[in-house]
């Protein structure tokens, strides 16, 4: 086992909701502080104040990467600021061993008016790398952060995203022993965001990291551990990844389905079944890993469509498609005419990680023009499948190995 | 396939171990570069030793192991030998962040004007002329000084400029450097530095003006115009400690940062700034008991060649400044953690 970097023991912060009140309670505190009493106040919430973090505690290792999630507002940043040394804790005990480098937000201290590069001196210098240390390495950040010869021009002509990619070049080039990273590679590209993850992928081996992320597909790719936070309070005691994933998924509360209605078709009813059991209108269907699945469809047509084409996608609980059902060309020749049309669309056993998903349906029509869309309703029905927890990708291939 | 597994593992304790390696030359970097590399590196070592409490050459080991930081909530004033030992060590380790903040602000300050370092003495210059002016055309009475009047304005009111940067720069410095404190974690006392960088810098060129202004003036050169600087770094020193010392309360209300120039404003004419100390009145008694009045007396008469009458109070007021200025900077490193937390992004 590899040695213990960070810890952090029932750590808790309070934050005042008035700006006034805690201006005044700022004052009540530096006379705390000034007298060296104990901070008498630091158990008790005083009035307009709330837990911003509720005892908190984890350890990391050089070598892992924990996750922080939770939904806005939950304590996450917090939680790393008091990490960074930046907040006092008002209890609890946070032990850091190493050298800290810290990316709460890219490109603060960046000033507007200097150049790329000497805005490398000056928060190399913050990041606490020595001028030397900067200078031999000036070319590896450049380089990594692929500006070019925008490296000489001031850093106010730069976009957000050329702005990131020079902030994280610094910090990951500074040497930390462990890494505390705030939700900051949204603004960049595909390309460089995957090239940040090479390069934290290669750290991580010598590091320990907090990583504070919404895309859980990404922590899922960086994490060893995880904790979800809720109101202030870690809600999984067991830092398991997939576990802690799908928690924080139970605490979101999903939107309900957009349409988009040309006036040529309206779906009547949708419906999940599964052996004898038939969902209702409204309910979220429930059922259990392995058992098959038939969609059954009620639409009503306005006028007659030639060559249409009904298509389903499935979507995770980010919204994002996995897999696609466009095969119904195949089955269906020829036009609809305009009335009531039903049909069943038979899945069978249905190989899905344990969660929640939703089904996209959608009409077009493939005219000489070009094609016509008809009806799209995002997230028409949802349903949950039950089971016991094994991954964080919704399709678990139920395969064969075999040894030799 | 065991074999091809253990490998792999071997292969990653030995990466691990190189890791560890790099990262102890990192620390070594950051705690001793300077060590390695200027003149000074003896003492630095030395320093540092000392803060490790160890022997000169343990130091190295004590370095290489992991720099543990804990934070509790418990006040830092229960353990004063700490706080100061990790006052010291911060300070030593913001001098070359410091330089490296002043080089920035210089830099931005003047790329983007193009008068640049003329704007730094436009402010005492059109100050001095208002009062040679004012008293040239009689509007008001003055009394008669030693030197020519303009030199005693011009003198004055440089002076004063270096008091006033030095008093407004360490709130203003924070203030500008807020968005960076809320988000990463450095030593604090190199914003101060950095300020107190500045103010010297451009009191050296007010200075090297006074100079000239002097000469111009076809007044003779004198031995005392090498102790001149210190008066300059007296007001430095005077005006840091008063700036230092509002900037808990001042970084939480912003009326700290309204009033302090109207303050300043008055201050100046409690002081022998543009007219020599009054005699006789209850003014005279307000310009005694005003700590400045021998800074710029004795700067004064360190300019002139005159005999400096008010050196004891001089020095009396610079050691209270400087002892002021540790009680200061102590109390503005206990209300760091509560500025951040209740300043917010």
């Amino acid at each position: 086992m590899s040695e213990i970097l960070i810890s952090a023991d029932k750590v808790s912060k309070k934050f005042c909701r008035d700006l006034r009140t805690s201006l005044r309670y700022g004052i009540c505190d530096l006379l705390a502080a000034y007298t060296g009493m104990s901070n008498r106040t630091g158990q008790v919430l005083r009035d307009k104040e709330f837990w911003a973090v509720k005892d908190v505690s984890f350890e990391v290792r050089r070598g892992e990467c924990l996750g922080l999630i939770g939904h806005n507002g939950s304590g996450k940043s917090t939680l790393l600021k008091m990490l960074n040394g930046l907040l006092r804790p008002d209890t609890g005990r946070i032990e850091m061993r190493g050298r800290v480098g810290a990316l709460i937000e890219l490109g603060a201290g960046f000033n507007p008016v200097l150049t790329g590069r000497e805005n490398i001196f000056n928060n190399g210098a913050l990041l606490g790398m020595s001028r030397l240390n900067v200078r031999n390495k000036m070319e590896e950040i450049v380089e990594f952060s692929e500006l070019g010869e925008f490296i000489d021009s001031p850093v106010s002509f730069y976009s957000s995203g050329m702005r990131m990619r020079l902030g994280f070049s610094i910090a990951v080039h500074s040497d930390p022993d462990i890494l505390l990273l705030d939700e900051v590679l949204a603004v960049g590209d595909l390309g460089f965001t995957l090239k940040c993850y090479n390069k934290m992928d290669e750290l991580q081996q010598k590091t320990a990291m907090v990583f504070v992320s919404h895309s859980m597909p990404k922590i899922a790719r960086m994490c060893t551990g995880i904790v979800v936070m809720n109101a202030g309070c870690s809600i999984n005691p067991s830092f398991d990844v997939s576990a802690g994933i799908s928690k924080y998924y139970d605490a979101q509360h999903f939107a309900p389905g957009q349409r988009f209605d040309s006036g040529v078709a309206e779906l009547v009813g949708i419906a999940l079944r599964s052996g004898e059991h038939v969902s209702q209108p409204g309910e979220i269907f429930e059922l259990c890993e392995g058992e098959s699945l038939d969609i059954l469809l009620t639409l009503k047509l306005h006028r007659p469509v030639q060559n249409p084409k009904l298509w389903l996608v499935f979507l995770d609980r980010e919204q994002r498609g996995f897999a696609e059902i466009g095969n119904f060309d195949k089955f269906h020749t020829g036009p609809l005419s305009p009335g009531p049309f039903s049909c069943s669309v038979v899945l069978g056993k249905l190989s899905l990680n344990p969660g929640l998903y939703s089904i996209t349906l959608g009409l077009h029509e493939e005219a000489v023009s070009g094609r016509n869309q008809l009806l799209r309703i995002q997230s028409a029905v949802y349903f949950k499948v039950n089971g016991k927890k094994q991954g964080w990708v919704p399709i678990q291939i139920d395969t064969r190995w075999q040894f030799s | 396939m065991n074999g091809c597994l253990a490998h792999t593992r071997a292969f990653h304790a030995v990466k691990i171990n190189l890791c560890g390696v790099l990262s102890q030359r990192v620390l070594l970097s950051l705690a001793g570069n300077r060590a390695t590399q200027s003149p000074g590196g003896a003492w630095n070592q030395a320093v540092l030793a000392y803060f490790c409490r160890t022997r000169i050459s343990d130091a190295v080991n004590i370095r290489a192991t992991l720099k543990t930081i804990i934070y509790t909530p418990d006040p830092h004033l229960r353990n004063p030998r700490k706080l100061f030992r990790e006052m010291l060590a911060d300070l030593l380790l913001s001098r070359q962040l410091a330089f490296q903040l002043a080089l920035r602000d210089i830099r931005a300050q003047y790329r983007q004007s193009l008068l640049g370092f003329l704007w730094m003495i436009a402010l005492p210059l059109a100050n001095a002329l208002i009062w040679i002016l004012l008293k040239n055309s009689g509007v008001v009475a003055l009394a008669d000084v030693a030197i020519p009047y303009a030199l005693f304005a011009l003198s004055g009111t440089l002076l004063w400029s270096v008091f006033t940067d030095a008093t407004l720069s360490p709130i203003a410095q924070l203030m500008g450097s807020k968005h960076v404190l809320v988000k990463i974690n450095f030593p604090a006392e190199a914003i101060f530095l950095s300020g107190i960088y500045q103010t010297v810098l451009h009191a050296g060129i007010k200075t090297l003006i006074l100079f000239t202004a002097w000469c111009s003036f076809g007044l003779s050169l004198h031995w005392s115009w090498l102790l001149f600087p210190l008066a300059v770094l007296a007001l430095i020193l005077v005006g840091t400690t008063l700036g230092m010392l509002l900037t808990p309360v001042g970084m939480l209300y912003s009326d700290i940062q309204k009033v302090l120039p109207l303050v300043l404003q008055l201050l100046m004419f409690a002081t022998p700034v543009v007219f020599a100390v009054p005699a006789g009145s209850w003014a005279a008694k307000l310009f005694a008991w005003n700590p400045l009045t021998p800074l710029f007396l004795t700067g004064r008469h360190w300019l002139s060649g005159q005999e400096a009458e008010e050196l004891y109070s001089f020095v009396v007021v610079c050691s209270l400044a400087l002892i002021f200025l540790l009680v200061v900077w102590v109390a503005f490193r206990l209300a760091k953690p509560i500025i951040v937390e209740r300043i917010g992004t």
